[in-house]
Order: C-alpha cells, then sequence, then structure tokens
C-alpha cells in the first residue's frame, strides 16, 4: 500500500452536471498529447449533411438555451446516427442533428460542436493539469441525471434509464448506509434548502439524517470532522440568498453559468486544500453526472451487465431502432479529475484509446472505491459495482510540497 | 502570458516551467514569491443571475419537482408546500417551492 493510502482518511466527490469531456477538457490535448481531447478535425453532419468541425467558440452561457436532449432515445441518436445501431461501435455522429430536433435551427444546431479554450476555464484546466485526469471516465447510462448519478449512489439504477423515481427497499443499499453500518461517518451535502438534493424520492425522503448542507460542508472542512466518505451537490437554481443577496446556479447545467460553476469547484477544493491535515489525508474526485447531449468524440465502450430489467425504460422501440437496453455499454465520456498531494503533477489516466494499458471507469467506480478503501466489498455490491475500476492506486508515496499545490483567489 | 491569469508571474519561473514540461507544452504559471501557486478565478459577468428563466428551458429542475410533488402526495399529504407545482413557471419559484418542501424532509438544512 502506498504512503499516500496510509495516509486516506476521506474521500470527498463532487459531481457537476451535463457537460462532455471534449466540451470541457477536449483543449488540453494541444499542450498534452497524452489527454484524448480534440485535434480540431472531428466533426458531425448537420441537417444539410454538411460537415461541422469541432470550435473552441463555448461561451459561459446562453448558447445551450434550451437544454440539449439527453435522454436515452436523443442519446441513441448522438452515438449511434448513420449505422445499425448496437452492437455496432458508436459513429459519434449525431450530436448536431440531435440538437437541431430541439433547436429546430441548422445554426444553432452546430453549437453542440462548441469546446472552451484553455484560457476560459481556470479551475477545471488547472486541476486537470496538476492532479490526475481521466482519459476513460464514461456516464453509467446513456441517458439523463438521475439514473446516472444512481450509479455513484448505489453502483445501480436498478433498471431505470430515465429520471424516473425507483423505489426504495433495494437489494443493493447506498455507499452512505453501508460506510455508516461498517461504523464510519458519510454524507451527502447539497447546496441550501432552495437547491436541495437530487436523491429526493429513496435518501432525503426516507433517510434525511443522511444530508447536510454546503455550508455545513465548509464548516466540517475548517474543524477536521469531514466524515470519511462525503458527496457534494452543486447549486441547481438562480434563487436569492438565505440571508438576501443572490445565489447563481453552480450546477454547470446548460444554461447555466459555466463561471460560477468554476467559482465552486474552486470554494470546495479551497476548503480542503487550506486545512493542511485535511489536504494531506483527502482524495477529492471532481466528476460530471453525463455529458448533456454536447459533443463528445470517444464511442462509449461496453460493459458488464447490470443484471436488472429494464423497468424504468422509457424509450419507445422506433426511437431507439427497437433496441431492448441491457445496461451492458456505458454513456457518453465525462470529465473527472482526482485530486490530492499524494497524486505526481500531470498525471494522465490513459483511457479506451490504449488498447494494452488504458482504463475504464464509470460512477459505480465510485462506491466501489470507497468500499474498497474503507469497509472492504460488498457482497451485496451491484454487477457494475463489482466489475468497475477503482482508482485511488493513482495515490502515490510521495506527497507534494505546500508550494507545488496550487491554491484559487476569487477575483 | 500564462492562458490563466495568476497575481505574479517571472519570466525566469516562466523559462524554468517550459524547459521542464517541453514535451508536452504547458503555460507557466509559476509565481517568483515563496507559497503556492496562486490561481484567480473571474466572477460571472453581470446578468449571469436570472431567477426569471423560464422552468421549460431546465428539464432538470422541472424532474425534480416532479419528485417532490411525488413525495408530497405519497407521503406528506396533509404537509403541503402552499405553493401549486403545476403553475411554477420559473427558476425562482421552482426554487422557492424545493426549499418549501426541502423545510419538511430535512429540517436540518436550514438551521445556521
Amino acid at each position: 500500500m502506498s504512503a499516500g493510502l496510509n495516509n486516506l482518511k476521506h474521500v470527498v466527490v463532487l459531481m457537476m452536471e451535463n457537460r462532455s469531456f471534449d466540451h470541457m477538457l477536449g483543449a488540453l490535448r494541444a499542450e498534452d498529447p497524452r489527454i484524448n481531447g480534440l485535434t480540431g478535425k472531428e466533426s458531425n453532419l448537420d441537417t444539410s449533411n454538411e460537415p461541422v468541425r469541432v470550435s473552441a467558440q463555448a461561451k459561459f452561457r446562453s448558447q445551450l438555451d434550451p437544454d440539449p436532449d439527453h435522454h436515452f432515445p436523443a442519446v441513441h441518436k448522438q452515438l449511434y446516427f448513420g449505422t445499425t445501431g448496437p452492437p455496432a461501435i458508436p459513429s459519434m455522429g449525431g450530436f448536431v442533428q440531435s440538437y437541431f430536433d430541439v433547436r429546430k435551427d441548422r445554426g444553432k444546431s452546430r453549437n453542440i460542436m462548441y469546446y472552451f479554450k484553455t484560457d476560459k476555464l481556470p479551475v477545471l484546466h488547472t486541476l486537470a493539469r496538476e492532479y490526475a485526469v481521466f482519459n476513460g471516465w464514461f456516464s453509467s447510462i446513456p441517458g439523463p441525471t438521475i439514473c446516472n448519478r444512481a450509479f455513484a449512489h448505489y453502483g445501480s439504477s436498478f433498471g431505470n434509464a430515465s429520471m424516473d423515481m425507483f423505489e426504495f427497499n433495494r437489494p443493493v443499499k447506498s455507499i452512505y448506509e453501508r460506510v455508516i453500518a461498517a461504523g464510519h461517518t458519510s454524507k451527502l451535502y447539497y447546496y441550501d434548502p432552495s437547491s436541495s438534493t437530487m436523491e429526493v424520492l429513496n435518501l432525503l425522503q426516507n433517510q434525511p439524517q443522511l444530508f447536510g448542507t454546503y455550508k455545513q460542508f465548509l464548516d466540517d472542512c475548517k474543524r477536521g470532522q469531514l466524515p470519511k466518505y462525503c458527496f457534494v451537490e452543486p447549486n441547481y437554481s438562480d434563487h436569492p440568498g438565505e440571508g438576501g443577496g443572490q445565489e447563481l446556479a453552480s450546477d454547470q447545467h446548460p444554461d447555466h453559468d459555466v463561471q460560477a460553476g468554476e467559482i465552486f469547484i474552486a470554494s470546495i477544493y479551497n476548503a480542503i486544500r487550506e486545512n493542511p491535515s485535511l489536504w494531506q489525508s483527502t482524495a477529492l474526485l471532481v466528476v460530471y453526472d453525463e455529458h448533456g447531449g454536447i459533443y463528445d468524440h470517444v464511442p462509449p465502450p461496453s460493459c458488464v451487465a447490470d443484471g436488472f430489467g429494464a423497468t424504468g425504460f422509457q424509450a419507445s422501440l422506433e426511437d431507439t431502432d427497437g433496441e431492448v437496453f441491457k445496461f451492458d455499454r456505458l454513456g457518453v465520456r465525462v470529465p473527472a479529475i482526482l485530486i490530492s498531494p499524494w497524486i505526481a503533477k500531470h498525471t494522465v489516466v490513459l483511457g479506451p484509446e490504449d488498447l494494452a494499458h488504458g482504463r475504464v471507469f464509470e460512477h459505480a467506480s465510485i462506491p466501489a472505491t470507497v468500499a474498497k478503501q474503507f469497509i472492504g466489498a460488498s457482497p451485496n455490491a451491484s454487477r457494475r459495482e463489482a466489475a468497475a475500476d477503482t482508482f485511488l492506486d493513482l495515490l502515490g508515496d510521495t506527497m507534494r510540497s505546500e508550494e507545488d499545490c496550487p491554491v484559487f483567489d476569487f477575483a | 502570458m500564462a492562458s490563466v491569469k495568476v497575481k505574479k508571474s517571472g519570466s525566469a519561473a516562466k523559462k524554468k516551467a517550459a524547459a521542464k514540461n517541453a514535451t508536452p507544452k504547458r503555460p507557466a504559471k509559476k509565481t517568483e514569491a515563496k507559497g503556492p501557486q496562486r490561481i484567480v478565478v473571474p466572477k460571472p459577468a453581470r446578468g449571469a443571475y436570472n431567477p426569471n428563466r423560464p422552468l421549460a428551458g431546465n428539464q432538470l429542475l422541472i424532474d425534480q419537482i416532479a419528485h417532490f410533488r411525488k413525495v408530497q402526495r405519497k407521503v406528506h399529504p396533509e404537509r403541503f408546500s402552499g405553493m401549486a407545482p403545476e403553475q411554477i413557471a420559473t427558476e425562482g419559484q421552482a426554487a422557492e417551492y424545493i426549499r418549501k418542501m426541502s423545510a419538511i424532509l430535512h429540517p436540518q438544512g436550514g438551521e445556521k
């Protein structure tokens, strides 16, 4: 076991909303060819069969309104346009066509191919350069938020590929319940009561004691009382603050302001970074739940079938070429960065582009990693969790100095 | 200049960083002063705050409201939020409904 793992006492996961890897991090390939981002030549056909190349024109807001469709049928089109569908390798060729279905405007449909220049996202790009960026972290399902986030909480969505509710009292307990049952502490921190959580129907309704707020997260960091494992949710809406003022949505969900999300990510990092003992004993994972309908060039790989029936599957057979989804392939690739002073600078975790050494992660990797580190493998973990790769081996034997790890200041 | 705005930057440090990272190329961002590199995070532009943004543009919030509504109907029919969820039209109104429902399900969230 590495010295970094020996020192590890806390794992924090911050899950943002609806941005693809290439959209947020694709530009970094120009400065580090190991990062599987964009060459600038990737393209999709628009509805007039004109090729639309990726372009570094992404703005912080106003380009993706209304929200690109990212429910199962739309993602199916984004992945398999121009192919016969599964088991063919996804073409990644239907993003512009899919966004046209929403915008009904050929020019605006091209916005889905835009990505951020390196000078646009100082927080995410700095963290990717300074710590470990994953080339092969995929959303768990080619579908929307709730079912993807469920994989982070449970290692499964219990047969759900939609935004619908799923019932409580499943055989697989959440990772929070399992960590607590093993005698440790665990929490989900939502931003504030006006934003709340996306885990309404199971955990908030049935186990509110698992929850805290962002303010409590900051206090817990300051006092050195962070739980063994915690999950942080951003602010999902623009709304008045509790004591006045304005709270900007920080989830980066289109069309929310991406810079507000940058500030939020930086605040979570700083809260850990500025408590020296916490910084040395914590691993922070920043990851996005799914791609939000935005272009990425890497075809998602297949995976172990989940073993649950698609009871919540809402896609019509017509929309998906008659396919019955068996939860045996992953969703679109998302940004993921692991942060710790025990991680070597400029670490790039290779993905499917490296056939020999590449690694594939998905959101079931989160409960799999937490369980492995703190409580041992769960005997009734989901199939996907049992098969998922874990990521704490990235913590090495050498702790980087105080001077070697950046801090964020707010303008 | 580095691609990221930093408080201080020196040419010697830039050269050192460039040499160290000849391949791959990386922006030089080291500061001359002792202590960690400090990255300045810009503020969102004025006008970014928009609680009147139409709810119809955000399926995530629509679904979150639907989930709270199911809880309201199934578990707490007697404890209404005092708002009609079907009449929510903006993000700010959605936040107000969610705040009231959160207060019912998780009163600890309102504690200072």
